[in-house]
């Protein structure tokens, strides 16, 4: 049987409403009612109606008795066209994902960069002003030491020993004789050693009391002791911290002139403030003559 | 359109045909499936799975395409290439769509890293 007597049984069939439409039809159709109630129909409208079209046609030459075999290749054509179309619509919705997905780093990017500026300025700020903190702090001690060091000079004897700085205070200015209580005229220098501890700032600090040779030797070291620890007191009543001060008594131990003169034992009778002294470490809790 | 009023002009056709000498070689149709499938085939049809399978069918199509217009069949060989050629359409389109789908899925792979990267204080590549 030829195409064309084919194609008029075909229809004279269809004519009588005996004709079932061939799979692939059916397959086009369901396709196209599926992808036209998908994405597609928002993302790819111009791709859909050209299905839509394609699927028109196997409709029509299948209503039109057209052959079987026409209508299925008809019918392949229009299911790849719906496909064409949801692909279509698959595409425009990564372009979009992309598009999004891209901006939104460009913008998180943007704004990681204007925040690291933010941070970096603000670390820059907080450089500057502890640079200059430091610095003032740095003038505000060389001013402190130089006042300690103008106020220590000062006072009547003063010199620097590799035990410390040793402040020598004469024993007459200081006591009666054979008495351990201070002269009015000894608070006043006090009060000036005091000032200029209190500015050298936290120093281990030693009060050494001497005597001469005149008397009995434990009576000297008793005495030595008593106006140690008398200096001692009067210091913390000026704000000496009691923790960082202590009081020794040497008695006759040490004297730095000849006890067999006058002036000799004038010398040697006197408070010697060792200020951080090096020794300081080997004055033991229990030792008698060290008092805290 | 009634049925037969469709059918009248093919008759019409068909009648025509037969004094003309035979439907003609689909020579244009071959020449746009062939290079249908090839673009396909730049586009990387072949590296994906469902572009792959669609540019399978193209190529086993144009095949049949060419097989039928050597046995005369010029008409069938003209609907196997259009069939080949929506299939090579297909596989080109679900290529394309199958890349970008990739390339958007690494750019959120890329955002989602970055954001994670700020949330536990590092820094940013």
């Amino acid at each position: 049987m030829n195409r064309f007597a084919r194609m008029l049984l075909a229809a004279a069939v269809y004519g009588c409403g005996a004709a079932a439409a061939p799979q692939q039809l059916h397959n086009a159709r369901h396709a196209y009612t599926l992808a036209s109630q998908g994405p597609a129909a928002q993302l790819a409208p111009a791709q859909l109606d050209t299905a839509r079209l394609a699927v028109e046609r196997a409709n029509m030459a299948f209503g039109s008795g057209a052959d079987e075999a026409t209508v299925k290749d008809m019918a392949y054509v229009a299911e790849r066209q719906v496909a064409l179309a949801v692909s279509a619509a698959g595409l425009e919705q990564a372009n979009r994902n992309l598009a999004k997905y891209q901006e939104e780093e460009t913008e998180l990017r943007r704004k990681l960069q204007n925040a690291t500026q933010s941070e970096l300025a603000r670390m820059k700020r907080e450089l500057e002003a502890q640079k200059h903190a430091v610095a003032t702090e740095h003038e505000a001690r060389l001013a402190a030491e130089r006042s300690a060091a103008a106020a220590l000079k000062s006072l009547d004897d003063v010199r620097e020993e590799s035990r410390g700085i040793v402040i020598t205070l004469s024993g007459a200015v200081l006591f009666a004789a054979g008495q351990h209580s201070l002269l009015p005229i000894a608070k006043e220098k006090l009060r000036e050693v005091a000032q200029a501890l209190l500015e050298q700032g936290d120093s281990a600090i030693m009060v050494e009391g001497h005597t001469d040779s005149v008397g009995p030797s434990a009576r000297n070291h008793e005495l030595s002791l008593l106006r140690a620890q008398e200096v001692r007191g009067y210091l913390v009543s000026q704000g000496i911290p009691t923790n960082s001060i202590q009081a020794t008594g040497l008695g006759e131990e040490r004297p730095v002139a000849s006890n067999d003169t006058a002036e000799g034992r004038a010398n040697n009778r006197r408070v010697e403030i060792v200020v951080n002294p090096k020794s300081r470490a080997k004055a033991r809790p229990g030792d008698p003559n060290v008092g805290g | 359109m009634t049925r037969w009023s469709v059918s009248a002009p093919i008759c019409l056709l068909a009648a025509v045909w037969g004094c003309g000498g035979g439907y003609p070689e689909p020579r244009n149709q071959l020449t746009a499936s062939e290079a249908a499938v090839r673009a396909a085939e730049v586009a990387g049809a072949q590296n994906g799975p469902q572009s792959a399978l669609h540019l399978k069918r193209a190529r086993e199509q144009v095949e049949s395409g060419r097989a039928l217009i050597q046995e005369g069949e010029n008409e069938r060989a003209e609907w196997m290439l259009r069939r080949a050629q929506s299939d090579a359409d297909l596989a080109l389109a679900v290529a394309t769509e199958e890349a970008r789908r990739r390339q958007a899925a690494a750019a959120k792979k890329e955002l989602d890293q970055l954001q994670e990267g700020l949330r536990q204080g590092s820094p940013p590549q």
